[in-house]
């Protein structure tokens, strides 16, 4: 940046290497976040692919569900799972960095939103599971 | 040194760069006699007073508070007067200068970017008026301290500028420590500066160039977490942008 | 060479240096400061003081209060002009201070808290947490990057001083990155380069620390004054040196020997009840009680550790809340360095040397060199006397500070501008003594010379001393004088970033700093405050001794002693005594 203190002339600089984000375990779960975000998208995918069937026709629709029930989309899925389960976590883990100065500790941030998260998670699993049966 | 009861023996691996040369850098190692409580620092002295006093680096006060010390070890932003040798023995220890910095010399880097970060953040108190003398000290509570005093633990030691991959990757980023100080005054009661410092604040270099990687926070060596200081700050900034100032929780409001 | 012309340069970025230059630049916005520093200012040394800053703004506490507290407290060889002077300006620099953003900590209803402090009858001590100095830099730091006039010199080692017809004419300065020298053509120079506590083996100082100003000043003609009188401040670390403050102390800490027993008792500074109560036990002054730790360790009541002997520091007794909130450095400090937790266990603690009451004779920080200025713990404006009292530190260089700045600034408006060949021509003659210690290969290494001084002065001119210790210390001072100037061999010849070199020259320094200690410490037949003999010279000798020391620069030889009158005004001398019965106090 520029300023008015100046830069030493005869420095050297290091090179910031592309596989910066291997360095240290820090950076790589960082790094797996961010990945997570991929994870969501392709979950998206799969459930636009689902709409979309359904707009094609019966044949269609039962195709996607069919493709659905093979053991590639089942290990596709657990895959999928894992990564939203991080991607969870972590967007509690990093929320009581983004609010004001609150005397709530940062700990308590987290569990109430991980114990929420979970709870409300298995309470529709459960309406759902009621409700197709 | 003082009588040794039980000294141990660590090989340490120095990055060495001599600026008078084109020889880019390049390590060196020594072999450094330590005792329980010898700090890396102390192993440092001992190179340079007696195996070779080429050797260079930063240090002061030796006790974790003017933030001369800070390099890389083993990888890990540190201060090395705050790091025990006891820590890494029997290994190697490998120590380099602070990352995301250009090298003047072995340990030494360039600071001046920080320097120049540091006069745009604007790091003083901006009163609404000049209070006199005569009427003695601002009234301040406890709790209206809460809001800043974090923020103000900062020594400058630049840790976190070498922990947090973003600044590497792009070094116009403003930066943690730069930040975290503009957010100390922002939110100190007495100040009411928040205009004088949104250009910086609101920038892609302010606290939009940060993607909450939180390593910052992990390595200061004083708990400034810096990361919170930023994040909180992208709600202003937004609200700021449209035009909302008077949401903002607890900063002073420019006029 | 490159020259740089300014105004008004004040070498050191501390305390004392950034306060002048914010006063330079608010008093007169069209004079040009250099800010000279070694290091970038927020690494200098105030900002590891850690207890507090004095300043008198209880209801039930006077300025004479203050007065009296400082003037005993320096066994009366304070200049009482200048105490004056001083305590009726604490205040409003703590104040202004305060309006820059200082954090001091606060009561519950915002208003300033004050705490005890060694040998102060009334709360009057300042405090930001325990962090007192690094919040003070950090605030005037930050202040003075406001002032677009003060422009800053980070990193440039000062070397020497110029001279021309007796009066100041610049600086001469190495650019540390590349090794450049640089000529500072000035008006005025400003030293706020901070104590000498290096010259000593185990000290809470930093490595910066190393008398660079009094060098200065005392080669070109400045007296040093009253360096006999050093300050081991009572509680350290063993080993490090690092500093456990005075505010453990003022948070109600006490001090107990290998068998629990508070021993301060016994050296008339008791009794023990109630406690706490002011300039009594544990809150007598830092002479005294460093005194009674030596006793304790020659009766062999004080505890081995791998660092040397100690006695303990216990502040359990406070419980946690107020130990984080309070102390929350020392207690970090303690974690790491000690290894052991001030809440559960009491910490190992042993005297070490701290503060330079004397330094470059300065009225009202004027110099005897016209143009030159000195202020903070280079100088010696009279106001600490033979023992500072804590928080007395802090305060001075903010206020002297100011001074300096100010009466710097009215001497540059009235002196012409104007180079002048002599003035380049001795900074060229400078500039190849600096670059002939640069080449030199023969020799001895810069630490062996570092630590027989250090060994030397904590052996000889330690808390007690006596006529053929202080004699052994000069002797062999002067001796390691003789080594330098025979040679250092330096490992490292480059230009750049070279701190092997500038090490060296900072030894230079040292080496006449402690020389003038030594020789003034021997020629003071007398104990007063913190010089205090074993020999036949044990007690106060206000007849012949009630006088500052001064020692003049004599070049190769030792100093030249001779001696100088008091300023006494309201307060006679008598006996000081501390301890005794008093009321318990209401810490706050």
């Amino acid at each position: 940046m520029s300023g008015r203190f100046k830069p030493a002339v005869k420095t050297y600089t290091r090179p910031v290497t592309g596989g910066w984000w291997k360095e240290n375990p820090f950076y790589i779960w960082y790094t797996l976040r961010e990945l997570t975000a991929v994870g969501v998208f392709l979950y998206g995918v799969v459930l636009v692919t689902g709409v979309v069937s359904l707009g094609i026709g019966e044949n269609a629709y039962n195709a996607w569900r069919a493709a659905l029930t093979t053991w590639t989309s089942l290990i596709f899925h657990l895959i999928l799972f894992a990564l939203l389960v991080y991607h969870s976590y972590t967007w509690f883990k990093v929320m009581p960095k983004t609010t004001p100065q609150i005397p709530i500790a940062p700990q308590t941030i987290v569990r109430t939103g991980v114990a929420v998260t979970t709870a409300l998670s298995l309470v529709i699993v459960a309406v759902l599971f009621g409700v197709t049966r | 040194m003082t009588a040794e009861t039980n000294t141990r023996t660590i090989e340490i691996d120095v990055l060495r760069y001599d600026p008078d040369t084109e020889a880019p850098p390049r390590y060196q190692t020594y072999k450094v006699p330590f005792q329980h409580d010898t700090s890396v620092l102390q192993g440092l002295q001992y190179i340079k007073d007696n195996l070779d006093g080429t050797l260079t680096f930063r240090w002061s006060c030796r006790m974790a508070i003017c933030g001369s010390c800070g390099t890389m070890i083993n990888g890990i932003p540190q201060l090395s007067c705050h790091t025990f040798l006891r820590d890494y023995w029997p290994k190697k220890l490998r120590i380099d200068p602070l990352e995301h910095f250009p090298i003047i010399k072995d340990l030494a880097i360039d600071q001046t970017d920080f320097l120049n970060k540091l006069d745009s953040v604007k790091p003083y108190l901006i009163p609404k008026q000049e209070k006199p003398i005569s009427e003695g000290a601002y009234l301040q509570t406890p709790k209206q301290m809460e809001q800043y005093y974090n923020y103000s633990q900062c020594i400058n030691c630049l840790l976190c500028y070498a922990a947090c991959p973003q600044y590497g990757l792009t070094p116009t980023f403003t930066g943690p420590a730069a930040l975290a100080l503009l957010h100390r005054y922002n939110a100190d009661s007495r100040d009411v500066g928040w205009s004088a410092r949104s250009d910086v604040l609101n920038s892609e270099d302010g606290v939009w160039r940060c993607t909450l990687v939180g390593y910052c926070s992990e390595v200061c060596p004083k708990n400034v977490d810096p990361a919170h200081a930023i994040n909180q700050n992208k709600v202003n900034s937004t609200l700021d942008y449209f035009g909302v100032l008077k949401l903002l929780s607890t900063v002073g409001l420019g006029k | 060479m490159q020259v740089i012309t300014c105004d008004i340069v004040v070498v050191g970025g501390g305390g004392t240096g950034l306060r002048a230059a914010i006063a330079i630049a608010e008093s007169d916005p069209k004079l040009t400061v250099a800010l000279v520093s070694k290091v970038v200012p927020m690494r200098s040394h105030t900002v590891a003081a850690e207890g507090g800053a004095a300043g008198v703004i209880r209801g039930d506490d006077t300025l004479d209060n203050h007065f009296n507290d400082t003037v005993s407290g320096g066994d009366w060889l304070c200049d009482q002009d200048a105490v004056q002077y001083f305590v009726e300006h604490c205040v409003e620099e703590l104040v202004q201070l305060e309006h820059w953003g200082c954090p001091w900590s606060r009561k519950d209803d915002g208003n300033i808290n004050v705490r005890f402090f060694g040998g102060m009858t009334v709360q009057r001590t300042w405090f930001a947490a325990d962090k007192s100095g690094f919040h003070i830099l950090h605030t005037l730091f930050q202040t003075s990057i406001k002032y677009p006039g003060i422009q800053r010199y980070d990193e440039y080692f000062v070397a020497d001083l110029i001279l021309e017809d007796g009066r100041v004419r610049g600086v001469l300065a190495i650019e540390v990155a590349t090794g450049e020298i640089v000529l500072f053509e000035a008006k005025a120079v400003i030293l706020g380069t901070g104590g000498a506590g290096r010259v000593y083996r185990q000290n809470t100082n930093a490595g910066i620390v190393t008398g660079d100003g009094m060098g200065l000043a005392y080669r070109h003609g400045a007296k040093l004054r009253d360096m006999e009188f050093v300050q081991y401040h009572p509680t350290c670390l063993p080993g490090s040196g690092i500093l456990m403050t005075e505010g453990c102390r003022g948070e109600g800490g006490i001090l107990t020997n290998k068998d629990g027993y508070r021993y301060l008792q016994d050296y008339a500074l008791g009794p023990l009840d109630p406690w706490p109560r002011p300039k009594a036990m544990e809150l007598g002054p830092r002479d005294r009680l460093s005194q009674a730790f030596w006793h304790e360790d020659q009766k062999g009541n004080t505890f081995q550790t791998p660092l040397g002997t100690a006695v303990n520091l216990d502040l359990r007794h406070l419980g946690e809340k107020k130990i984080l909130e309070r102390l929350p450095l020392i207690t970090e400090a303690a974690r790491v360095f000690a290894g052991v937790d001030p809440v559960t266990d009491p910490i190992p603690v042993r005297p070490a040397v701290h503060y330079t009451m004397g330094g470059v004779y300065a009225n009202m920080t004027e110099t005897e060199v016209p143009g030159l200025y000195a202020a903070g713990e280079c100088s010696s404006v009279g106001i600490h006397g033979a023992n500072r009292l804590g928080s007395n530190s802090l305060v001075e260089i903010i206020v002297f500070g100011k001074v300096a700045g100010e009466r710097a600034a009215a001497y540059a408006r009235t002196v012409k501008d104007g180079s002048s060949a002599g003035v380049r021509q001795q900074a060229e003659e400078s500039a190849s003594r600096l670059l002939a210690l640069l080449k030199n290969d023969k020799g001895e290494r810069v630490a062996t010379l570092r630590n027989e001084m250090g060994d030397a002065m904590e052996t000889g001119v330690g808390i007690y001393r006596n006529a053929s210790g202080m004699k052994t210390a000069y002797e062999k001072i002067a001796e390691l004088r003789a080594r330098y100037r025979a040679g250092i061999a330096l490992d490292d010849h480059s230009r750049s970033f070279n701190t092997e070199w500038l090490t060296t020259i900072e030894l230079g320094f040292m080496l006449e700093v402690a020389e003038a200690m030594a020789h003034s410490a021997y020629n003071r037949k007398e104990s007063r405050g913190a010089h205090v003999r074993l020999d036949e010279y044990s007690t106060r000798d206000d007849d012949k001794f009630l006088q500052h020391s001064l020692a003049t620069y004599t070049g190769e030889g030792p100093p030249a002693i001779s001696y100088q009158p008091v300023t006494i005004t309201k307060s006679q001398p008598r006996t000081r005594s501390y301890g005794g019965a008093g009321k318990q106090a209401v810490m706050t």
